[in-house]
């Protein structure tokens, strides 16, 4: 008998399965076996040692989160919060603007923050002149939105999270698509075409964190 | 039965709310083995373990006065480190620099006790693909449900279930290898049914 997987594991793990298969899959040796095996992998898992963080990351951590400690008026924390979000959107637009679509990509143009690796003035991949420019930017909106995102505030209205749930579906509709078409060898124009709807749909996600800091929630 | 969660004095969580740093700092030292190793786990690359830390704890720390004590605190920790990991892993970007850095990370063992047979489950963990080695880590370690990850990654129960079924084996044919290869004992228990 040649069980399946899932079903080996449904029964490993105690989940509702068919009575039928349940004795079948009991009353064969090679399944039963199998099944031990999958605990015991489960067992191994559990069992490796915990890693401890590296040495100086509590003193980065608290660095980073002192700000947000510090005591002040709440209305002025409010305005300075707000002008800071609509500073970094600016900023992000300004950097999006900095290179259209169709131009030649500027050598070594990203300051990577944070140690991502980007790619400096590497040679362009497939000999898209356009590829490279739009990896920059997707990731520069993505450095921005990880900032707005850090400093707003986590209440928004339903409409505003449902818009942002939908964009961000879409991103990692996109991303999976990329990850896929890595694996199999998609073509360079296609991927093109998804690194420059990837770009749209962060863009308009920063649009919707500008409008959101503009109303205040 | 799911690893179990470290525990903290209530008067320390109680102190940790109003503000106190020493109790932040308490908190820290009590979770941050748990959130690194998931993240590590998570993501293989100790890069961005150190990143997913970093983000957990300045946002348990930002959001501490919100925790309203319903449910235990180390899973509210972790369920914050989780989606923080989903984040990076959802990132086409993060996921060009998380290539380049996993090689690293596995030549790199200190700090951890390796034994052939932990270095077999990493590796084999390793290169499963980012989406199967977390329903892996989520399921069989920290004990979610399908249906809780499926939520959690916006897919179905049945994608976690035919996720995990698929990492299995690939698991099995990894550890399978490992063990012709010599790399491990065939005495050690996950491997005998191999």
């Amino acid at each position: 008998m040649r069980a399946r997987i899932e079903d080996l594991l449904t029964l490993r793990d105690g989940e509702p399965i068919d009575a039928t298969l349940r004795e079948a899959l009991l009353a064969d040796p090679e399944s039963r076996a199998e099944i031990e095996r999958l605990e015991a992998v489960r067992a191994a898992l559990r069992s490796l040692p915990d890693l401890e963080p590296p040495p100086g990351a509590w003193e980065r951590i608290a660095a980073r989160a002192a700000p947000e400690d510090r005591p002040g008026r709440p209305l002025l924390r409010l305005f300075a919060g707000g002008a800071l979000a609509l500073a970094v959107a600016a900023m992000a637009l300004w950097l999006v603007a900095r290179s259209t679509p169709g131009e030649d990509p500027p050598p070594a143009l990203i300051v990577a923050g944070d140690g991502a690796t980007a790619p400096r003035s590497q040679p362009l991949a497939f000999g898209q002149p356009s590829y490279v420019s739009l990896i920059e930017r997707s990731a520069r909106l993505e450095q921005v939105l990880a900032q707005m995102r850090e400093q707003q505030r986590p209440v928004i209205s339903g409409a505003t999270a449902s818009t942002i749930a939908g964009l961000e579906d879409r991103i990692i509709l996109i991303d999976e698509q990329l990850t896929l078409g890595a694996a199999e060898g998609m073509r360079p124009e296609e991927r093109e075409a998804l690194w420059r709807q990837r770009v749209d749909l962060m863009n308009a996600l920063v649009h919707v964190r500008m409008a959101q800091s503009a109303r205040g929630f | 039965m799911a690893k179990p969660l470290p525990q903290i004095e209530p008067d320390v969580l109680a102190r940790a709310c109003r503000g106190d740093r020493q109790a932040h700092e308490a908190l820290y030292r009590a979770f941050a083995p748990m959130v690194y190793t998931l993240a590590r786990r998570m993501l293989v690359s100790s890069a961005l373990a150190e990143d997913v830390l970093q983000e957990t704890f300045v946002e348990v720390l930002r959001k501490i006065g919100s925790y309203r004590g319903d449910g235990e605190f180390g899973f509210w920790v972790k369920r914050i480190a989780v989606n923080k990991c989903l984040m990076h892993m959802r990132s086409a970007w993060v996921s060009r620099r998380h290539d380049a850095e996993v090689l690293e990370t596995l030549a790199d063992v200190s700090g951890a006790p390796e034994t052939a047979r932990n270095r077999a489950l990493e590796r084999a963990l390793a290169e499963l693909s980012d989406t199967a080695r977390a329903v892996v880590w989520l399921h069989d370690v920290e004990g979610y449900t399908h249906q809780e990850i499926g939520r959690m990654m916006r897919r179905t129960a049945s994608f976690s279930k035919s996720q995990l079924a698929r990492a299995h084996d690939r698991l099995r044919k990894a550890l399978r290898d490992a063990l012709d290869e010599g790399e491990v004992e065939p005495c050690v228990p996950v491997l005998k049914t191999c």
